[in-house]
């Protein structure tokens, strides 16, 4: 909450991180979670700012 | 009575009596407007203590881990970080003895040798002036205007533990907008420019960490080698990716004394990203790190009533 709150300020899209509490028996949550995660990533274009000197 | 005198006589009375085994304080520095730590551990050291607007150092990084009994002089934002550190047991109440001193800030010597542009030989406080001399000049200044910014915007200057204070408690201060204050409400495309631009610039020294009373860890993130967290590199990245992180390990810690802009040889504007936490901290769980001896650290305590919006997800 506060990590995603940082970067948002530092400009780096909240949507990029993703946090849930997740028992070790709900292994179906976890998976549709992480799917979910890789699906909306692959819509984003690469943060190249964060790679190469400004 | 001054505040340095009435240092030195309760540091010599604690010397004297056998209370403590070192008094940590402040020394003259070897140029003007620096002061140096200093370590008295007899009364005739105790004599060499010192308080003046120089005394930027946060000393109660000397404390985590400690087994001898000290005496430290504080400010009000160091106070802060002795009582965050008994929270996170660092060091025992019963081991410390604070000496408090109300702060009236500290001077940003690097303001000061932009605007006169010479080599400074002297500098002296007189009232609420600062006057630095040189070959054959003089200038005054006010002293409020060149102040460190986490110190102009200070609202805790009065220490918030001590068992005896150097002075009188001074009225609190209201230094207007914070850094994170203004920044906050610029376009978020204008501020990460702005940050990206300061973070390249760091040349990872590592002072902001070494400066830092809470940065204790006997193995830093950024040192560990196994798993390799962050790449060596000192480009704009790979730099704030070090300093959200060492942001974030300070989350409901940092007491904001400013200790890590005032070590950073390249005077990167820290603040910037530690008063966000801070204030993201406050809004979130109503807490300010080491203000309260009887009062959990944020992170540390559960409140039912504690936002969890990652619970659900939403």
């Amino acid at each position: 909450m506060l990590f995603q709150r940082l970067l948002d300020y530092v400009g780096v899209a909240p949507e990029r991180l993703q946090v849930r509490w997740i028992s070790g028996s709900e292994g179906q949550k976890f998976a549709a979670a992480v799917s979910e995660l890789a699906a909306r990533l692959q819509n984003l274009e690469p943060d190249e700012r964060l790679r190469d000197e400004p | 009575m001054g505040t340095t005198e009435k240092i030195r006589e309760i540091a010599a009375g604690l010397l004297r009596d056998g209370k403590v085994d070192v008094v940590i304080g402040y020394g003259p520095g070897t140029l003007p407007l620096r002061s140096t730590p200093l370590f008295a551990r007899t009364v005739e050291e105790a004599e060499r203590l010192i308080w003046d607007a120089t005394c930027g150092n946060n000393l109660a990084v000397y404390l985590p881990g400690r087994k001898d009994r000290v005496g430290i002089v504080v400010k009000g934002c160091d106070s802060r970080a002795v009582v965050q550190l008994i929270h996170e047991n660092q060091i025992a109440r019963e081991q410390v003895f604070v000496i408090g001193v109300p702060c009236a800030g500290i001077i940003d010597r690097r303001q000061v040798e932009a605007a006169v542009e010479r080599e400074i030989r002297a500098a002296r406080e007189e009232g609420a002036e600062l006057v630095v001399e040189g070959d054959g000049w003089s200038r005054r200044f006010n002293r409020e205007e060149v102040l460190y910014g986490a110190c102009r915007t200070c609202r805790h200057n009065n220490p918030v533990l001590y068992d005896a204070l150097a002075g009188e408690p001074l009225p609190p201060r209201d230094g207007g907008p914070t850094l994170v204050e203004i920044w906050e409400k610029k376009p978020a495309g204008e501020r990460r420019d702005f940050i990206l631009s300061e973070m390249a610039r760091c040349i990872r020294c590592y002072a902001c960490r070494n400066a830092c009373p809470m940065c204790y860890c006997t193995e830093c993130f950024v040192d560990s080698s196994t798993p390799r967290w962050l790449g060596r590199a000192t480009d704009a990245g790979e730099n704030l990716f070090f300093q959200i992180g060492r942001v974030l390990h300070l989350a409901g810690r940092c007491v904001a004394c400013g200790a890590c802009s005032r070590a950073c040889p390249m005077d990167i504007k820290l603040g910037l990203l530690l008063g966000k936490m801070n204030k993201d901290v406050l809004e979130l769980f109503g807490h300010e790190a080491g203000l309260n001896p009887e009062e959990p650290p944020a992170l540390n305590a559960f409140r039912p009533d504690d936002p969890e919006t990652f619970l659900l997800g939403k």
